[in-house]
Parts: structure tokens; C-alpha cells; sequence
């Protein structure tokens, strides 16, 4: 009876796996996208929303996306770069950085277009790699500051002691030594230390800046009790800690990550450029998040928060009241 | 003379949690090759006695000596070797879940020339003709009589110095266990193995072994020795032991 | 066809040596090591820091295995003599593992995409020859599996499995045997999580997340597919192999076919998971009317 049923199911499942190959070897007419994402979130929901409308509208509807997701579990997500190599999809779409990698290490026929996503200069040269990097870099937070308050001479900068972050920190210290300011940089180790961190500053200091460090991002409360009772700006890098209280932020919209990541999909199908002869895209397109209670709360006016946004060509956001995820 | 195998000088044996010890002022000697049956209800303490021997258990007081020295100076390995223990449950004696080959190879320790399966089969067609088919089976898939009998084969195989039985026949059905009885005391006999076997079954205590220590709340009740074994009636071992 | 088969062979491969280790643990040993999720990840950490920081892949690649058989054996220890419940030792070793694999990364992600490996200079000149070397190394991991299988140290660590105090009482070192148990068996771990970096690229602290259950399942698959066509009611040495690899082979392959057919990553492991209760179930029934 066992014997029965498992020749049964394998017979099954062959014919059933070699037919269905078959119907999709016959079915690559139009341009096929493979979209791999790695876990379900809503900011790889909204780049995969910018990327998927933008080229869409772009090919007049000629292409067909196949999004994969592999909920978190890398055997799966091996499974499913195979399984799109062999529906010979045009293009492989990873989102985030781990799932870049393993695309470029399983692919090397196919161009692949990284969302998210950053590796060495060297790593993507050698794949046929184009990459959106989505984080912004600390020199355009700094001028964006300092063209906001052109007045504040010092400030700290909290950050933790991840290896990603410490260099952004000397590029930031650098890029307020070139606009006259002062950078007071704090490092924290573990989240407790924060509190001791954010109690010691000085009381010169004329505003705090947190980079886009996931340590201190966890911790923001605590300097936004800060920023509150000293009545000074707390600025950040991302729309999340905005909602949590900080004046402001300058980011990146997920959206606007997939939109950059069409516009290189183009490049790569229609203009038949090497990706790897595409520089990694930077985020240019910027956006402001504001929060109008948080700005109260920390004496800070609007009106020249606004001016800059308009003559940077940003694009402001307010999220004050919203909740965390039903961003747009 | 020959000097005595194991020596219990004063041993007794108690759980604070208990109201009497279990067993108490034991004194007795064991000689190489003698049968010792030990005769007693349940909870008179003859397990226990067993257990203190094969090191499962303590004396809380006295000494036990093996060969004339403290039985606490063996290690373990060397008293694993020297004591075999045969108990009504198989687990206590086999790995259910191996072959009887695997079993053999586990048993096996300095013999220089294993037996190779054949062989094997042969020497276990001697306590139980099924048995020498059954190589490569689970040793936990045999019946009760042939795990038991495999046991006893497995014990003897390099004959240990003293062999323990504790009513190792108890969970068997009467025929089986009548067998597997004749069968041990046919085995001790030919390879002069001293032994100490647990009963409570008088008949038993009548038919086998060379001496019977009876044992009543844990001390000694009545010693009978080989002579005066030999001329007891049933009747006459019931009245002395119970 | 061939491309399914291609598909679930390289993926399978990587993932043998684990599965040999889960058949230590899990059928010989008789215990659910979960430690398997953390050493997985370790033997990837430690091999891709080691080479990033210009270790020799082959020397970094042993360092990662005796990684692994450290943290099995500090398993093994966790459990005092067998007092503490080996699944719980396992998934307290887990938990310490994250830790010490970021200590041991740095960050949370190490790439490997440009670092020589022990395999990318045959991958350079061909993908053939890529998974050749791949499969030879995974072939020595068997070998040496089978040979210990084979010994008597094999034999007394499935005696451990079944009756460790019997065999204890018999005067063997069950401490020091379980120590060596649960240090292979992580070894092993360690090895499929080194050998996976190399295949996808980079190291990374969630990468083990589900590999003990993956490995258990696809080895109760593989036996229960395999007892019904032998003789025996019992699975040794070339049987155990056998089913190791089948089971993982099969766990791919019908991954990789349901894939195919569309099924909705999200129903995947529902179906994954019905698929063995069937298996399972049947497998009791069977015992139950023989």
C-alpha cells in the first residue's frame, strides 16, 4: 500500500513538474521580470510597487513580472533563483542586499538590477550587477542641515559601533568641518547606553543627528525626551523615527527606490547597456518627513524647513499622526 | 581454603526518607563457585543486595569487599567487567534497539579473535535455537525468552567473576521461565561461575544453587549451607524462611 | 526535466553534510539537537571571516569545522551527563550562537562575492567544474561518515542513543562519548553552512534559521520512503546513507516542483508539512499492523 503510494506521488509529480515547464518554456513571449523578495514588508511591497508601475507604463504593458517571495528562508530563496533562471526570465530583480548577493552568486548569464542593495565596487563589476543604493549619503544630510539652520554652529551625532556606520560618521565630521559646523560624535555600544549618552551632552549643543542606524533608531525615544526638554531639534534619516518624534528627517520614499530601479531596467533591456557599465544610482530624489508635534515640542519652525525642501527640489512629507506602515 | 570472592562486613543500607533501612548489619561471604540463591519476599532487601554489589548502590554503612579489598578501589570499567547482572527487564541487559550482532560486538572487549556471525550463531544455538537465525534482528523485536536467554549468553560470554540474577525469570511465563531457570543453573555449572541468584520462589531455591541466604526486612534471616541444602524438604525451607 | 533535476541536486548537495549530522543526532543519538541552527550559521561566520581577512580558504574552512565542534560539544556539556534535556540544551546553545556569530562577523552580513573560496577558482573555469569539486568535497564527508558508522566508536555512540546507562554500567565513557556525538554532528553542520556560503555568496546571521527541522524532516522522509523496500525493519550504515541523501534529495526536489507548479510560496511549507504527517502517519500504522 506504501509502496503503491509513493510511486504513485513521485509519478505524479513528475508529470506534473515536466508539463508545467513545458506550458512556461512555451509561455516566454513577452518580457519577463523576476522580482525576488526576501520577507514580507511593506517598504519591499512599495519598491516593488515603484519598480513594477514605472516599467509597466514605461514597455506599454509588454512585460510580465514573476514575483518570488521567500518568506525568510534561504533554501526557498535558492529554490526560487533557480526556478526563474529556468523560466529564462530577461532580468533578475533582487531587493535588499543578502538577496543581491545570492543572485549574483547563482547568476552570471542574465543582468541583475539590485534594489536597496550595496556591494563592493569590485563584487559588482565582476557580475552583471546594476545597483539602486537607497541610503542617502551623510554629506546631503549635513548641507541640508546647514542650509536649514545656517545659524547652529554645533551639533552631536549619536551613532552605535556597527562597521556600516562608522565611515559614514567621518564622512559626516568631514562634510560639517567643510560648512563651519561643529559634529560632537557619540558613539553607543548597546542600547543602554544611550540614556547615559543622551544625559551627558553639553548643553551648547544646538541639535542631535542620528544617521540611518538601526541601534539608535530602536532607542529614539529616548533622545527625543531629550531634544524635547532642551528645546533643540532632533534631525534623522528615516520617515519611522520622524513618526516616533523626531523634528525631521531626510530619506528616501521605498517607492521612489523602485522607480530608480525601472528607469535602470530600461537602460539595461531597451538601450542593451552592460549593467555593470551602469554606476550604482544614488538616491537623488529625496524626501523630507516632518512631524508638526515633534517641531512644537522641540521649538522648531516649519517655514524654513519648507523653503529648503522646495529649493532642494525635495519633496516634503508630514507624517505626524500616522501610524507606522500605512505610509505612502 | 580458597579466600573468599566478596566479603559484606557489617552492611547496611537506609534512606533518610525511610523509617527502617533497607538492609541492615549484613554479614556474609561469598567463596569462588558458590550458588548463592537469596531467598526473601518483595521488600526484603535481596535487590538491593545485588545493587550494592554491581555498584548501582551505596552502603550507608560497613564495607564490601571483592577479592579481599574494598570494592570501591575498582573502577568502573574493570567492575563492569567483573560483575554481569541479569535483571527481568531486557533494557537492564540489552540494547533493544540494536542487532544481536551489534549487542555481541558491544559485549565483546579483549576476546583477540571474534566470532564472525557464524560462529556467532553456533555459540547462541546453545541456549536458544531460534536465536542463532536472528543475527541481524532488532534485539528488541525477540520474545521475552529468547531476549532473555540472548542476555544470559551475552553475560557468559567471557565468564565474569561473579554473575548476578536478579529473578530474571520473574517476567516470563511459567514454561519459558522453568526453561530459562535449567538452562542458567546448566550454564553456571559447566563453566563454574559463581553466582548469586534472587528468588521468592521456594521451589527454585530448593532445585538450584549450592547455598541459600534468606533475607527477611532487610537483615539476614536464616543461612543454609551445601550439606544441609541437600537434605531440606520443601516444608521444612518454609518454615525456616517464612 | 533535467533542469528540476540539476535544481534539486546543487541544492541538495550543500546541505548533505548536515543531513549526515542530523542522522547522528537525530536517528543514532535519539536526541533533537537544535543546535544545528546556530552551528549552520557559525561554520559560515567564522570561514567567511576568516577568508575575508586573507585566510587561507582551506585553513579557514577546518577553523569553521572545529567551530562547529566546539559548540557541540559545549552541547553536550549543557546537558550534565544527560540530566538536561538535550532539545533544551540545543536551543539554549542557539540562542548563545546568534551572539557569538555577530562577535565572530562583525555585522550581520559577510559577502563573499569577490573573496577567493575553496571553490571559486574551479567555478571561474567552469560551472562543471565548480560542482565537481563541490561534490568531492561532499563525498569525503560521507566517507569519513560511513567509516565512522562503520567503527566500533560508531557503534557505541548508537549504543548511547538507545540505553545510556546500560551502557554506562557496562564501563564506557558516555560523557565524553555523547561530547564526541554532538561535536560531530555540529561538525557536520558547520560544514553545509561553510560550503553554502560559498554557493550563494555570503554569510549571514539568519541563514540557519529552520535548517534542523528542514534536516529532520527530509531524513524521516527519506527512511520511511526507503524501510518498505528492505528486508530489515531497521535502517544501518549504507541504508542510513542512503536515506540521508534521498530524504534531502526529495525534500528539494519537491520543493523545487512545487515551485513549479505555481503553489504560492506561502502554502509551500503547508504542503511541505502535510506531505510528512502523511508519511509519518502511515509509517505508525504500519508498525501497528505488523
Amino acid at each position: 500500500m506504501k509502496k503503491l503510494f509513493i510511486c504513485l506521488f513521485s509519478l505524479t509529480l513528475l508529470l506534473v513538474s515536466g508539463c508545467s515547464e513545458d506550458k512556461q518554456d512555451q509561455a516566454v513571449s513577452s518580457l519577463k521580470i523576476g522580482i525576488i523578495i526576501p520577507i514580507e514588508h511593506p517598504a519591499m511591497d512599495e519598491i516593488t510597487k515603484g519598480f513594477e508601475d514605472t516599467l509597466s507604463t514605461a514597455l506599454k504593458g509588454q512585460v510580465e513580472f514573476e514575483v518570488m517571495r521567500a518568506q525568510g528562508d534561504i533554501n526557498l530563496q535558492r529554490a526560487m533563483i533557480l526556478q526563474l533562471k529556468n523560466q529564462n526570465v530577461a532580468l533578475f530583480v533582487p531587493v535588499a542586499t543578502s538577496t543581491t548577493e545570492m543572485t549574483a552568486a547563482m547568476v552570471k548569464d542574465r543582468p541583475i538590477v539590485g534594489l536597496a542593495a550595496l556591494v563592493p565596487e569590485k563584487t559588482r563589476k565582476a557580475s552583471p550587477l546594476a545597483l539602486v543604493n537607497d541610503e542617502i549619503t551623510p554629506t546631503q544630510l549635513i548641507q541640508f542641515i546647514h542650509s536649514v539652520y545656517p545659524d547652529k554652529k554645533s551639533f552631536a551625532l549619536v551613532y552605535s559601533n556597527d562597521d556600516k556606520i562608522i565611515p559614514q560618521v567621518s564622512e559626516a565630521v568631514l562634510a560639517g568641518k567643510n560648512s563651519g559646523i561643529t559634529l560632537d560624535a557619540r558613539m553607543i555600544t548597546t542600547l543602554p547606553d544611550l540614556y547615559s549618552t543622551a544625559s551627558a551632552l553639553p548643553s551648547t549643543t544646538e541639535g542631535i543627528i542620528v544617521l540611518k542606524d538601526l541601534l539608535v533608531a530602536s532607542g529614539i525615544s529616548t533622545l527625543v525626551k531629550e531634544a524635547n526638554a532642551k528645546h533643540i531639534p532632533l534631525i534623522t534619516s528615516d520617515d519611522g523615527t520622524v513618526q516616533n518624534g523626531a523634528s525631521f528627517a531626510l530619506g528616501v520614499k521605498e517607492y521612489q527606490i523602485g522607480v530608480e530601479g525601472a528607469k535602470v531596467a530600461r537602460k539595461i533591456l531597451e538601450d542593451k547597456i552592460s549593467p555593470s557599465a551602469i554606476p550604482v544610482v544614488q538616491m537623488t530624489h529625496l524626501s523630507v518627513f516632518i512631524n508638526k508635534n515633534a517641531l512644537a515640542l522641540q521649538n522648531q519652525a516649519l517655514d524654513n524647513i519648507e523653503k529648503q525642501t522646495a529649493l532642494y527640489h525635495y519633496h516634503l512629507v508630514d507624517v505626524t499622526e500616522k501610524k507606522i506602515g500605512s505610509l505612502q | 581454603m580458597t579466600a573468599p570472592l566478596l566479603q559484606f562486613q557489617n552492611v547496611s543500607l537506609s534512606y533518610p526518607a525511610l523509617d527502617r533501612p533497607i538492609l541492615h548489619h549484613i554479614d556474609y561471604t561469598v567463596d569462588p563457585g558458590d550458588f548463592v540463591i537469596i531467598l526473601g519476599a518483595n521488600g526484603s532487601g535481596k535487590s538491593s543486595l545485588l545493587k550494592i554489589i554491581d555498584g548501582r548502590y551505596q552502603p550507608t554503612q560497613g564495607h564490601l569487599k571483592l577479592n579481599a579489598k574494598n570494592i570501591n578501589t575498582f573502577s568502573a570499567k574493570v567492575r563492569a567487567n567483573t560483575i554481569h547482572t541479569l535483571t527481568q527487564h531486557a533494557k537492564d541487559s540489552l540494547f533493544l534497539n540494536l542487532t544481536l550482532f551489534e549487542n555481541y560486538q558491544l559485549m565483546q572487549k579483549n576476546v583477540k579473535t571474534p566470532f564472525k556471525p557464524a560462529e556467532l550463531s553456533k555459540y547462541l544455538s546453545g541456549f536458544n535455537q531460534n536465536l542463532s537465525t536472528k543475527l541481524a534482528i532488532l534485539a528488541g523485536q525477540l520474545s521475552g525468552g529468547e531476549q532473555q536467554a540472548l542476555a544470559l549468553a551475552l553475560a557468559v560470554l567471557e565468564p565474569p567473576a561473579v554473575l548476578l540474577l536478579d529473578e530474571h525469570t520473574s517476567a516470563l511465563d511459567p514454561k519459558t521461565g522453568q526453561y530459562l531457570m535449567a538452562l542458567t543453573a546448566q550454564v553456571i555449572q559447566e563453566r563454574n561461575i559463581t553466582a548469586i541468584l534472587t528468588t521468592h520462589n521456594v521451589e527454585h531455591a530448593l532445585r538450584y544453587g549450592s547455598r541459600i541466604l534468606a533475607l527477611k526486612e532487610g537483615g539476614i534471616y536464616d543461612k543454609i549451607e551445601e550439606e544441609e541444602k541437600k537434605t531440606l524438604t520443601a516444608v521444612a525451607l518454609l518454615e525456616r524462611c517464612y | 526535466m533535467i533542469s528540476l533535476l540539476i535544481a534539486t541536486l546543487t541544492q541538495a548537495l550543500t546541505l548533505v553534510p548536515l543531513a549526515l549530522g542530523i542522522n547522528l543526532s537525530y536517528t543514532i543519538l535519539r536526541a533533537t539537537d537544535m543546535t544545528i541552527d546556530g552551528s549552520f550559521v557559525l561554520g559560515a561566520a567564522v570561514f567567511a571571516r576568516l577568508v575575508t581577512l586573507g585566510v587561507p580558504p582551506l585553513i579557514a574552512f577546518l577553523i569553521a569545522l572545529l567551530s562547529g565542534a566546539i559548540a557541540g560539544a559545549f552541547t553536550a556539556l549543557l546537558q550534565r551527563g544527560g540530566k538536561v534535556d538535550p532539545l533544551l540544551a540545543g536551543i539554549l546553545m542557539a540562542f548563545i550562537l546568534y551572539s557569538i556569530n555577530m562577535i565572530v562577523m562583525g555585522r550581520p552580513n559577510i559577502n563573499l562575492l569577490s573573496t577567493p573560496t575553496l571553490f571559486s577558482g574551479a567555478f571561474l573555469k567552469s560551472n562543471l567544474l565548480g560542482w565537481s569539486s563541490i561534490a568531492l568535497t561532499i563525498l569525503l564527508f560521507v566517507m569519513g561518515f560511513y567509516g565512522l558508522l562503520r567503527s566500533r566508536l560508531g557503534l557505541q555512540l548508537r549504543a548511547l542513543g538507545d540505553n545510556a546507562e546500560l551502557l554506562s554500567r557496562r564501563g564506557a565513557p558516555a560523557g565524553l562519548l555523547r561530547v564526541l556525538g554532538f561535536a560531530l554532528n555540529n561538525l557536520l553542520a558547520a560544514a553545509s553552512g561553510a560550503i553554502t556560503a560559498q554557493v550563494i555568496g555570503y554569510a549571514d546571521i539568519y541563514m540557519g534559521v529552520g535548517m534542523t527541522l528542514i534536516g529532520i524532516g527530509a531524513i524521516v522522509l527519506g527512511q520511511h520512503i526507503l524501510l518498505p523496500f528492505l528486508k530489515s525493519h531497521y535502517l544501518r550504515t549504507h541504508s542510513e546513507l542512503v536515506a540521508a541523501f534521498s530524504g534531502i534529495v526529495l525534500y528539494f526536489f519537491i520543493l523545487n516542483s512545487l515551485l513549479r507548479i505555481n503553489i504560492n510560496p506561502i502554502y509551500l511549507k503547508l504542503c511541505l508539512g502535510v506531505l510528512l504527517a502523511l508519511f509519518l502517519g502511515m509509517a505508525v500504522q504500519k508498525r501497528r499492523t505488523a
